[in-house]
């Protein structure tokens, strides 16, 4: 499958179903290395089954996907991981029976060799962990488990960072917070897809946005042009034509 | 009828009450180890009200029910929530204590066993008799209304709460009801085999068990039926060499239909593929 | 008081191996999602292959010893596959009677099959009888002694590899949350498998160490060893290791105790007493259900 030199991620015809349930309907996108890229919808879209179909942990039932110029479509899940793709699910998937330093040793699972220079690259950038890392991750409040979540992810030292729903029940204060840090991430060189339900802030900080809606995608382009379509904004912003 | 034919079918019948007291508390996901300790119990009483106290054996073979029941609605009380596997594991060790119990106690024989107890001349009529009436029972039993809540129980546990399925007595009528079929299967067998040891309610009696429950079939009634004595059967008629495998030839059948078909060889569908093509065949020869 | 102390070291060298054999059984339970039943069975029948060995080598330590740890780690890992579909549908009830069905096979294979079901004795130089410490007029004798540490020992190195290495967090991470771990990218059949094989592991070691401690083995010993196994598993909790541990020797001290004190049927009535009040007063155990 050609892939220009730049793509990170590449998404052909991507189709799932379980059962009779269609749940991807030939989903296709491209990410480019270092993009900043928002997958917006409402709950139950397909933007969280969308990231499980791409790390293998739902089969394709249709379709490719190309990582970093390699068909990565029915490889398992470990081996898709290891090649550089690292989720923060829903719900910030933290073990919080385990304490903050093993969460975020787990995430160099596949990247041993680096592991003091990720840690320290981590602690610098969420000083939080650091000063809690004996601590149980079941003690971090939700905002400082979203930046755990995150953390882990970077141990792998990930080439594409996958997040679904990073807001979910966080202040807005710490949402901004959080996307500050994705922003920054960014802006030095990290290829992010973020998957967010609140589409005003995505759109804020992407440069690049897909809408889903029922499995399938039916809009895309850059995010000033998004917030300023009508149809987003009805759906999505509130229905006013102000942004 | 030969002896050893008689033998035959008693033990297959026993084996498929207890089955049958086993398939109960599965009805609703528990796995219940309590048939062999309901056994015994009633073996025991039998044995004992008929030497000892030189009762008549219909006496003791009516009242075994009841002392099954009694021996399972105890345990069942503090069991009714458990989840399947605790329940096995703690009706497993009442299984041994009471083994232990019995062992100890010297008017029961002892280590050394209960012997003498009466023959009963017709224990295969009799035998037959609880068979179909225990399976007309259950069988209606699974029809019933209280059937079907318990079959909810197995599948989904909150779907059956939210309809007003009450797990806790579900969980203590099943037992009881499987204890009672157990007590049945218990006093047939001390009539048969005359002489009981304690040993022998044991370990290798419910791996017996869960072989036919198994591999049969463990989500209709028919599965252990058709099972018992087909696995009874087969080391009866193969050769010694064969025959002295058997464990391992039912342990491996075992995994197999674990593996493969977990609910055993006869399920509902294969009872209704039977049944459909049994009328079919009527139809073929009586109205052709 | 002798008396005593001599039943004390007995059972803390009867419960640390006890501790050794739960701890195996709840990896098992933990990161294969089973309740391996068949465990006990398997080191029994690996205390066979100490004894074949030793018999074939003339007392050779040092070929029976990794011949038992290798037979056991090969014995587990071969039944991964045989538990890997029920352990994916998450049907524990249903392991537990695969379990049952698998040690009767090989109840059968020793019954029938190894020395004629006749029980096996360990040489002396196994069972190591001689004196190593005196406390006063307490004698430890050297298969104690070598047991007690052993077990801890092996102890101290799985408890390392648990919580200190990768695999280790690999194995905690596929017990707490199995989609996490699928998530994070852990290979989870070939961890599933590497955790067969540290049970494995532990397992023959647990039987070189029976062994020292009964002098034989017969074929009723990988029922008994069973019950009892899940005796403390659930007494403590299930998957509980610390706790397993710690009621692993509880159970093994009041062994021998209750063997010098009560007559001998009883004592085995002690664990499953344990369970029943376990089932009735804490049904998660005593020190809860948790890794």
């Amino acid at each position: 499958m050609e892939q220009t030199k730049d793509e990170v991620l590449s998404v052909k015809d991507l189709s799932f179903a379980y059962g009779m349930v269609s749940a991807l309907r030939q989903v296709s996108m491209e990410i480019r290395r270092g993009e900043f890229v928002a997958l917006i919808g409402a709950n139950g879209a397909g933007k969280s089954t969308f990231m499980a179909t791409v790390l293998g942990i739902n089969r394709a039932s249709g379709g490719s996907v190309c990582f970093m110029g390699e068909k990565i479509t029915h490889r398992p899940t470990d081996r898709i991981v290891a090649s550089g793709i690292c989720l923060c699910p829903e719900g910030r998937g933290i073990l919080p029976e385990m304490n903050i330093m093993d969460n975020l040793l787990l995430g160099a699972y596949h990247n041993r060799s680096n592991i003091d220079q990720s840690l320290s690259r981590v602690f610098r950038i969420f000083p939080i962990l650091a000063e809690r890392k004996g601590q149980s991750a079941g003690t971090l409040s939700g905002g400082q488990q979203q930046m755990l979540s995150i953390g882990r992810a970077l141990m792998g030292i990930p080439k594409l960072l996958m997040l679904d729903e990073p807001s979910l029940g966080l202040a807005p204060l710490l949402v901004r917070e959080i996307l500050e840090i994705l922003h920054g991430l960014a802006r030095d060189g990290q290829t992010i897809l973020l998957a967010e339900q609140n589409v005003r802030k995505a759109l804020q900080y992407a440069s690049r946005a897909y809408v889903f809606e029922t499995g399938k995608i039916v809009l895309a382009g850059p995010s000033e042009d998004l917030m300023k379509n009508e149809a987003v904004i009805e759906a999505y912003l509130g229905g006013s034509a102000e942004v | 009828m030969s002896l050893a034919f008689q033998n035959y079918i008693i033990t297959t019948i026993v084996f498929i009450l207890l089955s049958w007291g086993a398939y109960l508390p599965l009805r609703c996901g528990q796995l219940y180890c309590g048939i062999i300790y309901c056994m015994a119990g009633a073996a025991y009483f039998c044995g004992y009200t008929t030497t000892a106290l030189a009762w008549a054996p219909w006496l003791a073979l009516v009242c075994s029910p009841v002392i099954g029941a009694i021996f399972a609605f105890l345990p069942a009380l503090f069991l009714k929530r458990a989840p399947g596997f605790t329940t096995a594991v703690a009706s497993l060790a009442l299984v041994f204590i009471l083994q232990t119990v019995i062992m100890n106690l010297e008017f029961l024989g002892g280590k050394v066993g209960l012997f003498g107890i009466p023959q009963v001349k017709s224990l295969l009529p009799i035998s037959v008799g609880f068979f179909i009436l225990a399976g007309i029972l259950l069988h209606r039993l699974d029809q019933s209304r209280l059937g079907r809540a318990a079959e909810t129980l197995l599948f989904n546990r909150d779907v059956a709460a939210s309809c007003g399925v009450n797990m806790d007595s579900m969980g203590v009528f099943l037992q009881t009801a499987g204890g009672a079929l157990s007590g049945v299967a218990g006093a047939i067998f001390a009539f048969n085999v005359g002489g009981l040891f304690p040993m022998a309610f044991g370990f290798a009696f419910l791996v017996n068990v869960f072989n036919m429950l198994f591999i049969g079939g463990s989500l209709t009634i028919w599965g252990p039926a058709v099972f018992a004595p087909i696995l009874w059967g087969i080391p009866l008629i193969l050769p010694k060499a064969i025959a002295e495998f058997k464990d391992v030839i039912f342990g491996v059948l075992l995994v197999l239909v674990l593996i493969l078909k977990p609910e055993g060889v006869v399920t509902k569908s294969t009872v209704r593929a039977v049944i459909s093509s049994f009328k079919g065949w009527l139809v073929t020869t009586r109205f052709l | 008081m002798e008396g005593f102390l001599a039943q004390s070291i007995n059972g803390l060298a009867l419960g640390s191996i006890y501790g050794l054999l739960v701890t195996g059984f709840n990896l098992l339970l933990l990161v294969g999602g089973i309740i391996p039943f068949v465990y006990p069975f398997v080191v029994v029948i690996c205390m066979y292959v100490t004894w074949a060995v030793m018999g074939a080598t003339g007392e050779s330590l040092l070929l029976a010893i990794p011949a038992t740890i290798l037979s056991a780690t090969v014995l587990t890992v071969l039944m991964e596959p045989l538990f890997r579909p029920l352990a994916k549908r998450k049907a524990e009830a249903q392991t537990f009677v695969m379990a049952v069905g698998l040690s009767m096979i090989l109840t059968h294979i020793m019954a029938l099959h190894l020395n004629h079901g006749f029980p096996v004795s360990f040489s002396a130089s196994l069972v190591g009888r001689e004196a190593a410490i005196k406390l006063g007029l307490v004698v430890v004798s050297r298969g104690q002694l070598l047991t007690f540490l052993g077990t801890i020992a092996a102890v101290v190195a799985f408890m390392y590899l648990l919580y200190r290495t990768m695999p280790g967090r690999a194995f905690r991470s596929m017990a707490q949350n199995p989609l996490v771990a699928r998530l994070l990218g852990i290979p989870i059949n070939r961890s599933a498998v590497a955790s067969y094989g540290v049970a494995g592991v532990l397992g023959g070691v647990t039987a070189v160490f029976l062994a020292m401690a009964l002098g034989t083995a017969y074929p009723i010993l990988g029922e008994n060893l069973a019950l009892k196994t899940l005796a403390v598993a659930l007494f403590a909790g299930m998957g509980n290791l610390r706790g397993g541990l710690i009621c692993g020797l509880i159970l093994g001290m009041a062994e021998g105790l209750a063997t010098g004190y009560i007559a001998g049927l009883w004592s085995n009535a002690v664990a499953f007493g344990m369970i029943m009040v376990v089932v009735i007063l804490r049904p998660k155990g005593l020190f809860g259900v948790k890794f």
